[in-house]
């Protein structure tokens, strides 16, 4: 039988002793917002023993801009990615924030919430966790970084999930932040929900488009438990674009990719496992939901012509972005680092 | 104080009742708490300023809501209890100025923060004769959320776009009216605001002062949130 435990042993306001309590405690669960699990506690399935609370770790809290990546702390709220400083290097994340409930409930829903809600593999059935981030994450090549006392362990986002949509994190283990390389502005992010306002995904698609190595990532989301990319219709795309002129010569490649990409919903080991639908819609629904989602994005993050002044402007505000990040958070006495392992920070 | 075996947790809070194997659910309902014998639930005090006044609640249980501790252990029966699970936005409460859920807030969270809910504002304020003149053909279960939700909408944006109101509106389910009553009432509240002199860009600069509090506090000497408790915002927060 458990003691009553204090509360500042559960509301930690380091990464390390946070990490130090987890492994002390394994019965702990992880509570960033609670958009999730309180959904479950409020249900009567859930009865912790105690919560971890990391919504106070200043580490865990925050966009750091570096030559060569953006890091996103895991505590971010959708609410800290709505804003415009963060849609304008990256739209895709940003919109895909924007998607998941309403206001109210973005300004406690965090990034590693989204990420790490939902079963563990082989676990008992759990209610499935939207994760609208994931599809933009997983288009976006994200490196989601966790840490336990062990040390850090870093994997690609896509890799996070076992087959079933249980999340593979080991005992103890806690996601401090998810590292996305710097790309472009070229990106869009599109949502079917139920309805109209806030609600669970029919389909999400995430589009991210890389003008310097010229390479289209697409990912499907919402139609399985976990989302996943739709290489052949990127690889397909990179090779109908004038990527010198910054056009699209042939008006029907935007059809012809928004096929290939509806066809990745069928495709077994593409787009999550055959027959885990968690259909509330037709088969026939998603897929031309699929199709009309890839030819929109498309056309937003890649129009017929002249999106080679976009990719400057893009640059531009990137640039601006990070001069002013660093010196914005030590003007806030923020933390300088991201959380994550020393090797990987850059000076 | 859950030591003692005759102890009547429905006496204190309504919420602590935990047996083996709890009939009353629904079968196949899983526990992550083994249900070998009575569980003590993991409870803790907690400490805020509700609308203004300090409160500590003892015994919270970890897993309490926000909205329930309001409701059942302070009497604050303002935010409603509609859906549980962040669909409905009848519970909206402000914490630390920010709307939350107050059905998905862990009540943890609310420790060492300002909570303020819609009996903040007493007699009620523009917003809410706006709402009330629009849309009080409804049963208004659904106002406090939506005013708390439109007190912060009009501190941001004094004067907001159409599009700005209805995202504003749109985590809020309202099954008697329409939407148009509200947008309606929303422009009334920002032009009553803007004629009394609250609203408009001037008030725009004091509203989002350093502590994000909003101007809305319906006590002025109500301090803002103490700055060791704020949450570190990310380096691109707005700057007000």
């Amino acid at each position: 039988m458990p003691p009553s435990a204090p509360l500042p042993a559960l509301r930690p306001t380091g990464l390390e002793p946070a990490v130090e309590a987890l492994a002390a405690d394994p019965g702990l669960r992880v509570l960033a917002g609670g958009s999730e699990l309180m959904v479950l506690a409020n249900a009567g399935r859930l009865r912790p023993s105690g919560f971890l609370l990391i919504d106070r770790i200043p580490e865990l809290r925050g966009v750091w801009f570096t030559e060569q990546e953006i890091i996103v702390g895991a505590a971010t709220t959708c609410a800290d990615l709505v804003h415009a400083d963060v849609r304008a290097v990256l739209p895709a994340l940003a919109q895909a924030a924007r998607s998941i409930g309403s206001a109210a409930l973005r300004t406690r829903a965090t990034v590693g919430g989204n990420l790490a809600s939902g079963k563990r593999p082989g676990g008992g059935p759990a209610a499935l966790p939207g994760r609208d981030l994931l599809t933009a994450l997983i288009a976006l090549g994200a490196v989601a970084v966790c840490h336990s006392m062990a040390g850090w362990r870093q994997i690609q986002v896509a890799e996070l999930y076992a087959r079933d949509g249980g999340v593979r994190l080991e005992p103890g283990e806690l996601i401090t932040a998810v590292r996305l390389p710097a790309g472009t502005g070229q990106q869009g992010f599109m949502k079917i929900g139920t309805r109209g306002g806030p609600g669970r995904p029919v389909l999400t698609l995430a589009l991210v488009v890389d003008p310097a190595t010229r390479q289209v990532a697409c990912a499907l989301g919402g139609h399985g438990p976990v989302a996943a990319r739709v290489d052949h219709a990127g690889v397909w795309l990179a090779d109908h674009v004038d990527w010198d002129a910054g056009a699209i010569p042939d008006p029907s490649t935007y059809q012809t990719f928004a096929r290939l990409v509806a066809e990745g919903l069928l495709a077994p080991m593409t787009a999550g496992p055959a027959g885990a639908s968690t259909s509330r819609v037709s088969d026939e629904y998603r897929r031309q939901a699929a199709e009309v989602c890839a030819r929109r994005a498309l056309v937003r993050a890649l129009p017929p012509s002249g999106w080679l002044e976009q990719v400057k402007q893009y640059q531009i505000k990137a640039e601006m972005m990070r001069a002013r990040s660093a010196l914005e958070r030590a003007e806030r006495g923020l933390p300088s680092a991201p959380p994550v392992p020393a090797a990987g920070r850059t000076a | 104080m859950s030591e003692a075996p005759d102890h009547d947790p429905l006496g204190v809070s309504g919420s602590y009742a935990v047996g083996a194997g709890d009939p009353w659910l629904p079968e196949g309902t899983r526990h992550e708490q083994p249900a070998d014998g009575p569980a003590t639930l993991a409870t803790v005090p907690i400490r805020c300023v509700v609308n203004g006044d300090p409160v500590e609640v003892p015994q919270v249980w970890v897993a309490d809501s926000l909205l329930f501790v309001l409701r059942e252990r302070l009497g604050l029966t303002g935010a409603k209890d509609g859906c549980g699970e962040g669909e409905c936005g009848a519970c909206v409460v402000l914490l630390d100025g920010e709307p939350v859920l107050g059905c998905l807030t862990p009540a943890l969270a609310a420790e060492g923060s300002y909570v303020t809910t819609v009996e903040a504002y007493g007699e009620g304020d523009e917003v809410s004769a706006a709402l009330a003149a629009h849309c009080g053909a409804g049963c208004g279960y659904c106002l406090p959320g939506i005013g708390l939700s439109v007190r912060t909408l009009l501190a941001r944006q004094p004067e907001p776009s159409e599009s700005a109101i209805r995202e504003s509106l749109s985590g809020h389910l309202c099954r008697c009216l329409p939407p148009g009553p509200f947008v309606d009432a929303v422009r009334e509240a920002s032009e009553t605001r803007a004629a009394s002199g609250l609203g408009g860009s001037g008030a725009h600069e004091v509203g989002l002062d350093e502590s994000q509090s909003l101007n809305i506090a319906p006590n002025p000497q109500q301090p803002g949130p103490p700055q060791a408790s704020r949450i570190a915002h990310q380096a691109v927060a707005p700057r007000g």
